[in-house]
């Protein structure tokens, strides 16, 4: 317990005291470094030509690929559609109606004793009263709908419904705009008889209407009645104010919810001449891009033909702020793994099509429930953007030239005599696989080795035909709709190739042209996958001759190695992937060759075609002791052809791998 | 013994000495050190500081004793207040000096630590989501209580002298060796930062900062209902070094060539580790303390109260160069605070009051049991511990804490 109140000392008076830390060691693993042993670290064939060994064959071979057929390209969707400009010049309100009713009852409370003369619910013929009603106001309370109104076009009607049991004559009435005390209208019925009612509009068109207009009822008479008549007090006389198809030039108003515009239609995109149905998505994004001066514009965009797990795109309500600048804000949605169908609107008229989507877009004023001010030069301007890498497409992918190279160094002849070689048997194989659902055609522009003062180039192929120039053909490849599985189609180019090699070349080059569709647009749809597109790969076989003894590989590693107590230990890895046993003598050439470790080092596990099915893996652990000195350790191997029992093909693909690992000990304190 | 009894006596008699009339003037000078962890035994801690070579058995027992997160605070507070106080209101003027140090460390740290990667190959090992933080910082506060009949609101702010931080903050980091030793795959997200100069200086700072204090307390009959948040505030370093490692990487060792040659001496030397360091202004928030407690009067006689409360702690382990950075959640994740529940109970015994405390959270994963002895009544010396359980496990036990208070009242 003491020393924990030694350690608070050391954290109260300060972190320089002198406490003693207990000490350890870490053991830390670490790859120090790594190397290769390939075809390409050949150094020496022994030959014996009384030698002759059991007709097991020894080849070397060269695998090349050719550099890879991007396409993405190709199927690229970048459009911008769906370009709007809505201005409000052309919005027009809802009409907005508002009554007053005047009832028998209060015209009765009007006259002297009327309710005696005329009680409610009396049969009594009523006599002619004229003027009954002058300068009398009727309240236009249109607050509820605007505050103000300045109109291009509208109409504002007066109708008046009789309800009463006797004709009424000369109504005249004026709206006044409470403003500036202005006459918006007069409107003047003669004669308007009982259960019956009249209607007048006239235009409001370049007039400003507040939320208060008055109406006066300059006079209003009632004729006598034919006979008695039944007096019911409810009887009213209505009138109707209606402003009717209003088109404003600015406006005030707390608004509700209105579609300004509505647009459903297919957009084409410009993809000629590749004609898509559908794409599915790899990566991409639409770009909403608005541009409002709108106080509470909304927008909703749909695309009915971009799903996902089937449900398709909807952006939902997107609010628009008023904008501040000329750059339209932007709402980017990401569509990975969304499919896209191009064929249009779904049980279009005429069928299905291609390139185009089918979008839906609506507009809104939106309800804030405030009070809001928008003019007619208010405007919503809108595009919509596509950035679209498409994962795979179907559909007609065009016809289309692209280039393939292969540009390489080969160093193998560099060491070994031409004569280890039986060059008779010397082939050379340009394949082809194509996984894509199009015909494909190709030709060799060129395929030649060269040395530093000699060229040679490719002769005939397998059929007789010069090899350079010639149209080849390629079989589209197969899909099952809805899987990824493509069953590719294979086309190779065989050709003896003596003279290639006979010049010890140091390079490889070959130049090849493919032709998409070369043939046009055929019956059947197309497809592409952008990641698996066309793989091609040459290759190039040489036996050894048979007569060879030794097989001699070799790689030297450097090292400076000094006296570290803490390195404990050092571990030598060895990844075979070569198909054949190795021995490895790790040699300390300072200590008169002599050979630190050995090891046998079993082959790689491959198929007839020389593919790596299963590497072998060795490891050699060494005490760091035994190394020190040393500044370069060899590795080396030989084949010898009397082990060998059957044919054996080492390519340029199959290498050992060798890793210098070690425990460094890592004293902590 | 002896020695402790006289010292007892002593206590006492000086205390009582002392007026115990009512006073509008307090001094209160207190000293309070915790130090509570999930996993660290004070036997390891012996060990770790006795300059010995640590033996294979006791690495492996310490990690066997490891969880999945391995946690540890101490907090060292020594503080003198000076306290006015009438019927209304309650003016307060501190000093305090803290030392706050803490970690929340994975299991696979200290693999790491004790044993490197020797025995996780083709395994990953895991250090993500961990930190390690040691703060020393100085604080004045000022600060006032009002009474509004049955409620209380009181506030504080604070002036900080930051002397020194060194925090080191692992958002993700995994080491995985492969099969072989032919590969090591790592994958880190590491800042750390530290103060030139170690400083407990008033004078030569650091750093410098504010905080505030609030509390609100509603008293009702029997009750009184109390929340506060205290030291709420950031300290502006003046002069760190921050270094940020951001990487994803597989190291092979170096590819042999011809023209390369291997040295021994430094074996990532070779390597480029995407390193960015930097010196500017730093920003670190206090560890804040939010409590919620209920204090209940006792109907017994010789218990004068019971309380219940919560402790959480918001601490955000990382720095920031924008103070604008913070964002709310960082206070919350992986500091190793787990919410505490704690009880206490106030007995009466006549000549002090003795206060029996159980509470569970915090950095510790055991049920810890305190104890409060109080002297005096205005004048008052109090000794107290939170983790009297560490008496009985002796060098087991992983907390150990103590609190002294003085109060003279004038």
């Amino acid at each position: 317990m003491y020393r924990f109140y030694l350690l608070l000392i050391f954290l109260i008076v300060s972190c320089k005291k002198d406490i003693k830390f207990s000490s350890w060691n870490t053991d830390i693993l670490l790859p120090v470094a790594f190397t290769e042993l390939s075809i390409d670290d050949i150094i020496a064939i022994d030959t014996n030509l009384s030698f002759r060994q059991n007709n097991n064959q020894i080849t070397l071979s060269y695998n090349y690929d050719l550099e890879n057929l991007n396409l993405d390209s190709l199927l690229k969707i970048e459009a911008r559609v769906d370009e709007y400009s809505v201005t409000l010049d052309s919005v027009s309100f809802n009409d907005i109606v508002i009554s007053d009713t005047a009832t028998i009852g209060s015209l009765v409370n009007q006259i002297p004793l009327g309710t005696i003369i005329f009680p409610n619910g009396s049969n009594t013929q009523i006599p002619a009263l004229p003027s009954i009603i002058s300068n009398d106001t009727i309240n236009i309370d249109a607050s509820d709908y605007f505050d103000f109104m300045t109109l291009h076009s509208g109409y504002l009607s007066v109708e008046i419904i009789n309800n009463f049991p006797t004709v009424i004559s000369n109504v005249d009435i004026s709206l006044i705009n409470m403003i500036d005390f202005s006459t918006i209208a007069n409107f003047y019925f003669p004669l308007i008889n009982s259960g019956s009612s009249v209607i007048d509009s006239i235009s409001i068109a370049g007039l400003t209407i507040p939320e208060n207009v008055v109406g006066i009822l300059n006079n209003l008479d009632v004729n006598q009645s034919n006979g008695a008549v039944g007096i019911n007090y409810d009887d009213a006389l209505i009138t109707n104010f209606t402003l009717s198809k209003l088109g404003f030039i600015s406006a005030s108003a707390i608004f509700p919810e209105q579609e300004l515009y509505v647009k459903r239609e297919e957009q084409i995109i410009d993809l000629d001449p590749i004609q898509l149905r559908e794409v599915k998505i790899k990566s991409g994004t639409v770009t909403i891009n608005v541009l409002s001066t709108l106080p509470n514009g909304k927008l909703i965009y749909k695309i009915p033909s971009l799903k996902r797990n089937g449900t398709y795109f909807n952006s939902g309500d997107i609010i628009i702020p008023e904008n501040t600048s000329t750059k339209p804000t932007q709402y980017v949605f990401n569509f990975d793994d969304y499919v896209l169908d191009l064929s249009g609107k779904e049980n279009r008229l005429n069928g299905d099509t291609v390139n185009t989507i089918y979008t839906e877009l609506f507009i809104f004023i939106d309800s804030t429930g405030a009070l809001e001010t928008i003019n007619e030069e208010d405007s919503f301007y809108t595009f919509i953007q596509f950035d679209i890498d498409p994962d795979y497409g179907l559909g007609f992918i065009g016809t289309d030239t692209i280039n393939m190279k292969l540009n390489d160094d080969i160093s193998v002849f560099n060491d070994i005599d031409i004569e280890y070689f039986n060059l008779e048997s010397a082939f050379a194989r340009l394949n082809l696989d194509n996984y894509i659902g199009a015909d494909i055609g190709f030709k060799v522009n060129q395929f030649e080795t060269q040395n530093n003062s000699e060229i040679e180039s490719i002769g005939t192929d397998q059929y007789g035909n010069n090899i350079i120039g010639n149209n080849y053909f390629i079989q589209r490849a197969s899909h099952i709709i809805g899987s990824n599985y493509v069953n590719q189609s294979n086309f190779s180019i065989d050709s003896e190739c003596s003279k290639l090699i006979e010049i010890k070349p140091n390079l490889i080059d070959v130049d090849v042209d493919f032709y998409i569709n070369p043939n046009g647009q055929g019956s059947e749809l197309d497809f592409l996958f952008t990641e698996q597109t066309v793989e091609g790969n040459i290759t190039l076989e040489v036996p050894l001759s048979l007569n060879f003894k030794n097989l001699y590989m070799e790689k030297e590693i450097l090292f400076s190695l000094e006296n570290n107590e803490d390195v404990e230990k050092v571990y030598l890895n060895f990844n075979n992937s070569l198909p054949i046993d190795l021995h490895i003598n790790i040699i300390n050439p300072l200590n008169n060759d002599s050979i630190i470790n050995n090891k046998y080092i079993n082959s790689a596990i491959v198929d007839n075609q020389g593919f790596v099915l299963e590497s072998s893996n060795t490891n050699v652990e060494l005490n760091y002791d035994d190394l020190i000195g040393t500044e370069k350790l060899l590795i080396n191997a030989n084949i010898s052809s009397t082990d060998m029992t059957e044919d054996i093909k080492i390519s340029n693909l199959n290498k050992l791998i060798f890793s210098l690992s070690v425990k460094y000990k890592n004293r902590i304190n | 013994m002896k020695h402790i009894k006289l010292s007892l006596i002593f206590i006492i008699i000086f205390t009582n000495s002392l007026t115990t009339e009512a006073n509008t003037f307090d001094i209160n000078l207190t000293s309070d050190l915790k130090m509570s962890s999930n996993h660290l035994k004070f036997s390891e801690i012996d060990k770790l500081l006795s300059g010995i070579k640590l033996s294979e058995n006791f690495k492996n027992n310490f990690i066997d004793n490891t969880y999945k997160e391995n946690k540890h605070n101490i907090d060292f507070k020594n503080y003198l207040e000076l306290t006015y106080l009438n019927s209304k209101y309650k003016i307060n003027l501190s000093f305090t000096d803290r030392i706050y140090t803490s970690y929340n460390v994975k299991k696979d740290f200290f693999e790491f630590i004790f044993f490197g990667n020797s025995r996780s190959i083709s395994d990953t090992l895991n250090f993500n989501e961990s930190y390690f933080s040691a703060l020393k910082y100085q604080q004045i506060k000022l600060g006032s209580t009002h009474n509004f009949k049955n409620y209380q609101i009181g506030y504080k702010i604070g002036y900080l002298i930051g002397n020194n931080l060194i925090s080191t903050n692992i958002e993700n980091a995994t080491l995985y060796t492969s099969q072989n030793i032919t590969n090591i795959l790592m994958d880190y997200n590491v800042s750390s930062t530290y103060s030139n100069e170690f400083s407990s200086s008033f004078f030569r700072r650091n750093g410098n900062g504010i905080s505030v204090d609030l509390n609100f307390s509603k008293k009702t009959e029997s009750k009184s209902y109390k929340i506060q948040i205290l030291n709420f505030g950031f300290i502006k370093w003046l002069d760190n070094n921050n270094n940020y490692s951001d990487s994803n990487f597989i190291y092979s060792g170096i590819e042999i060539t011809d023209d390369i040659n291997i040295s021994d001496s430094n074996f990532f030397s070779k390597t480029s580790l995407d390193k960015f360091s930097s010196e500017s202004k730093t920003y670190s928030f206090l560890p804040t303390q939010i409590s919620f407690f209920i204090d209940t009067e006792s109907k017994i006689q010789f218990i004068r109260s019971n309380k219940i409360g919560f402790n959480f702690l918001w601490y955000p382990t990382k720095f920031y160069e924008q103070i604008s950075d913070i964002k709310f959640k960082d206070g919350l994740n992986k500091n190793g605070f787990a919410p505490q529940i704690y009880t206490e109970s106030i007995f009466n015994l006549n000549y002090f009051l003795f206060s029996p405390i159980v509470s569970y959270g915090g950095f510790s994963n055991n049920l810890n049991v305190g104890i409060k002895l109080s002297f005096g009544k205005s004048n008052n010396f109090c000794i107290g511990s939170y983790n009297l359980e560490s008496l009985l496990q002796q060098r087991e036990s992983n907390n150990v804490s103590i609190y002294l208070q003085l109060k003279l009242s004038l």
